[in-house]
C-alpha cells in the first residue's frame, strides 16, 4: 500500500479534472533512495529529468525532451511505480512513453499476455457493466497484399459499442489475426462511472471518472496487473545460463515458444528482426530453410539471447547474461505473429 | 567491372559463409558427440590432441570415440569446394594419418577406421571428382521434424569389412532405415569455438557483444582487463576436454588478434602493454551488429590494401 499523501495526489488530479489523466505502472531495478539515478540516465539519453521528493512514496517530476516536456508524479509501491500524469500542452502520454523507453533498464514496463489481459476485464465484468467502445490489434502485414517497405506490422483502431465478452474478443483475434493491444471501456454501476483506456503494458488514461475511482482501478485493474507481470517475469527469469564452477561447465535453461498448428514462415522471421533491431543488435547467422539462426544483444543493458526457430518452434536460448525484462521484449514480438503460442522454459 | 559497393558486399558475403560454416562444423560435432556419448555410452572428444605410438607424432582428430577397451574411429571434417580431381585426391588422402595405434590417458586404441565427415555439397563435389576409391563417409544436412536433426547418410566402401562393434551396429542401423537421425540439442550453445581456427572476424564480433554486454548503460566507452575477459568468457562457454586438462574456447592469442581487429575498425582502443582494452559502444545502427562489423573490416582490408599499392607504385617511380 501507499502512504494517505500518494492518494490524496492522485485523488486530488482526478478531482481537479484534469482529463485525460495517464498511469503507466513500471517495474523499477532500483531502490526509492536510488531515484536520483533516473535523472542520469535520462541525461545520458539526451533528456532533461528532475525528479523531487513530496514524501516518502511520492515524488514530483518534471521532463523535458527536445521540444516538448510534462509533469507529473512518481508513486512508489514495494514492488512497482506509476508513473501519474495529466495532459498538458503536448500529447503528454507519448512523452511519457519516450521517457520511459529512455530510463530502460532502470525502469521497464511490461506487456502481460493478451489472455491475461482479457481476464482482467472479464473479471471487472463479473461486478461492473463493461461497454468497449474502441479496441485496437496489433497484427502483422501478409507479404504481397499489404506489405509496403519495411513495415511488418500494423495497429488497427477500431470502434465499436457493445457489452464486453471473451467469446467476441477472442473472434477479433482470431478474424484479424493479431492480438488485441488495448481497449477503451466505460465501466458503470448505478453510483459509479468511469471511462478509460488499459494498454496491454501495464498503461492507462482515465478520460472521465469519480474523484474517488482510485482504489476501484488499483484493486481491479493494477493489481491483478501487477500480479500478472511480476508471474511472468518470476517464470522467464527462470531462462538463464549458470556457470557451474566444479564441473567447468554451464547449465542451460532455455525457452521454447510452441505455435500450435501453425507453421514460421521467412516472412515472420523478417517481422521479427525488423521489430526487434531497434532495440537488440541482431547478427543473422542463417535466415532460411529449414532455420532461423540469430543472436540478439539488448542495445541498452546488454542481455544476449541466441534465437533458433523452424518449424512451429522457436528455442531462446539465454547467453551469459538474461534478463526477463529484456526476453519479454522478445516474447512480445513473437506474439505478434500469432498470438496462440505458448512457451515452455527447461 | 565490378564499383567498389559490389567488391564490400561480395567480400562480406564470402565472409557470412565462412562464418556460418564455422557455425555448422561446432555444432555438427558437438552432436555427434553428444549422439555417441547419449545413445551408445561411448567415450567421445571433439578435437582431442592424440599421441600416434607408431611415430610418436601427435594429431588433433576432429572427433575420436572410444568404441572398445582398445579400439576407436575417428572422424574427419572437411570442406572441399572443388570437384576437381587432384584437389579431392590430396584432400582426402589426408585421412590416412589417422589410422594406427593412439595413446589416450595413458592406454591404447587401434584406429581401424579414420570416416570423412562432410556436408551434402562436399560430398557432391567428390562424386563429381570421379574418383573410383572413396573413404568411408558420413554425409550430414540439417533438417527439421519435431526437433532439429541431422540426417546422415553413410556411404561405405565394398572393400571395408566392418570390424568394430559399434560402428557395425550403427550400419546395420543405416541399412535399415536408410538414414541415421542424430538429434541437434540445444547444448550446442555452449560452445563457440573448437580448436580450429574461428574467423577472427567472428571471435571479433562475440568478443565486442561480450564486453558490450558487460558495459555500464550510461557509458560511452569502457575499460576490461585481459584477464578478466579471458577468466569470465570461458567461464559460461565450456572449455573441451583434451587428454591432459582442457582447451579454453577463447584462448588469449585469439582475443589478442579480435582486439587487434576491433582497434583498427574503431570500435576499441587496445592497449596489449597494459593488458586492456577500452570498448567504445555503437550508438547508432540500423542493419545488423554482424554486417556492420564485416563492413568496417572489409574497408579497413581495402584501405590498407590500396595504400600498400600506392606505396609499391611510388617505389617504383
Amino acid at each position: 500500500m501507499v502512504s494517505a499523501k500518494a492518494l490524496s495526489v492522485i485523488r486530488s488530479i482526478i478531482a481537479e479534472h484534469k482529463f485525460p489523466i495517464h498511469m503507466f505502472v513500471v517495474f523499477p531495478r532500483v531502490n526509492v533512495d536510488e531515484i536520483g539515478k533516473l535523472e542520469n540516465r535520462a541525461r545520458y539519453k539526451g533528456s532533461y529529468l528532475s525528479v523531487t521528493s513530496s514524501g516518502d512514496d511520492v515524488f514530483k517530476f518534471f521532463v523535458k525532451l527536445k521540444k516538448r516536456q510534462a509533469e507529473g508524479y512518481i508513486i512508489t509501491y514495494k514492488s512497482f511505480w506509476i508513473f501519474l500524469t495529466y495532459e498538458q500542452k503536448t500529447d503528454t502520454r507519448s512523452v511519457i512513453s519516450i521517457l520511459l523507453k529512455k530510463l530502460y533498464p532502470l525502469i521497464y514496463y511490461q506487456y502481460i499476455h493478451v489472455n491475461d489481459f482479457l481476464d482482467i476485464i472479464e473479471y471487472l465484468s463479473r461486478i461492473y457493466r463493461i461497454t468497449v467502445k474502441e479496441y485496437l490489434v496489433r497484427s502483422k502485414i501478409v507479404q504481397g497484399r499489404e506489405k509496403k517497405g519495411k513495415k511488418f506490422t500494423k495497429v488497427t483502431k477500431s470502434w465499436t459499442e457493445q457489452r464486453f465478452s471473451r467469446d467476441i474478443f477472442s473472434k477479433i483475434m482470431e478474424k484479424e489475426k493479431g492480438i488485441i493491444d488495448a481497449l477503451r471501456l466505460t465501466i458503470s454501476s448505478y453510483e459509479f462511472f468511469a471511462d478509460l483506456r488499459l494498454y496491454r503494458n501495464g498503461s492507462l488514461t482515465l478520460y472521465k471518472g469519480e474523484p474517488d475511482i482510485y482504489p476501484d482501478i488499483y484493486t481491479f485493474i493494477i493489481e491483478p496487473y501487477v500480479k500478472h507481470a511480476l508471474g511472468s517475469i518470476e517464470k522467464l527469469s527462470r531462462v538463464k545460463r549458470v556457470f557451474i564452477k566444479d564441473k567447468l561447465d554451464s547449465e542451460i535453461h532455455p525457452l521454447t515458444l510452441i505455435f500450435e498448428g501453425y507453421k514460421l514462415t521467412k516472412d515472420d522471421y523478417e517481422l521479427v528482426l525488423n521489430s526487434l533491431s531497434k532495440q537488440f543488435f541482431i547478427s543473422v547467422y542463417y535466415l532460411g530453410n529449414p532455420i532461423f539462426h540469430a543472436l540478439l544483444t539488448d542495445r541498452e543493458e546488454g542481455s544476449s539471447f541466441e534465437i533458433i526457430a523452424y518449424g512451429n518452434k522457436v528455442e531462446i536460448i539465454p547467453d551469459f547474461k538474461a534478463s526477463a525484462e529484456s526476453l519479454q521484449i522478445v516474447l512480445d514480438v513473437f506474439s505478434s505473429i500469432n498470438p496462440h503460442s505458448k512457451y515452455v522454459v527447461m | 567491372m565490378k564499383n567498389e559497393e559490389q567488391i564490400i558486399q561480395e567480400e562480406i558475403k564470402k565472409l557470412k559463409k565462412k562464418i556460418y560454416d564455422y557455425i555448422q562444423l561446432v555444432k555438427v560435432l558437438l552432436s555427434l558427440k553428444l549422439h555417441f556419448e547419449r545413445k551408445y555410452k561411448a567415450k567421445a572428444y571433439v578435437e582431442p590432441s592424440v599421441w600416434y605410438k607408431e611415430d610418436k607424432e601427435k594429431r588433433i582428430p576432429d572427433l575420436l570415440i572410444l568404441t572398445s577397451d582398445n579400439t576407436a574411429i575417428v572422424f574427419d571434417h572437411k570442406i572441399i569446394e572443388s570437384s576437381d580431381e587432384r584437389t579431392v585426391r590430396s584432400r582426402l588422402r589426408r585421412l590416412k594419418k589417422y589410422y594406427g595405434t593412439i595413446i589416450w590417458k595413458e592406454k591404447e586404441y587401434t584406429v581401424n577406421y579414420a570416416i570423412l565427415l562432410c556436408s551434402k555439397e562436399t560430398w557432391q563435389n567428390i562424386l563429381n571428382a570421379g574418383l573410383i576409391e572413396k573413404p568411408m563417409t558420413w554425409v550430414y544436412k540439417l533438417v527439421e521434424d519435431e526437433k532439429l536433426y541431422y540426417e546422415i547418410n553413410i556411404f561405405s566402401p565394398k572393400s571395408i569389412k566392418i570390424k568394430d562393434s559399434l560402428l557395425s551396429r550403427i550400419i546395420s542401423t543405416y541399412k535399415k532405415h536408410g538414414v541415421i537421425k542424430v538429434e541437434r540439442p540445444y547444448e550446442a550453445t555452449k560452445y563457440v569455438f573448437i580448436r580450429q581456427k574461428p574467423p577472427i572476424e567472428y571471435v571479433a564480433e562475440r568478443v565486442y557483444r561480450f564486453l558490450y554486454s558487460r558495459m555500464d548503460p550510461n557509458v560511452d566507452e569502457e575499460a576490461f582487463q585481459l584477464k578478466d575477459i579471458i577468466n569470465e568468457f570461458n567461464w559460461y562457454y565450456s572449455p573441451w576436454v583434451l587428454a591432459e586438462g582442457e582447451a579454453k574456447q577463447l584462448t588469449i592469442g585469439r582475443l589478442n588478434e579480435a582486439l587487434k581487429l576491433l582497434d583498427e575498425i574503431g570500435l576499441a582502443k587496445y592497449k596489449p602493454e597494459e593488458g586492456v582494452v577500452i570498448v567504445k559502444k555503437i550508438k547508432k545502427l540500423s542493419g545488423e551488429l554482424l554486417d556492420h562489423i564485416l563492413e568496417k573490416i572489409v574497408k579497413h582490408r581495402l584501405k590498407a590494401e590500396a595504400k600498400r599499392q600506392t606505396k609499391i607504385t611510388n617505389f617504383f617511380h
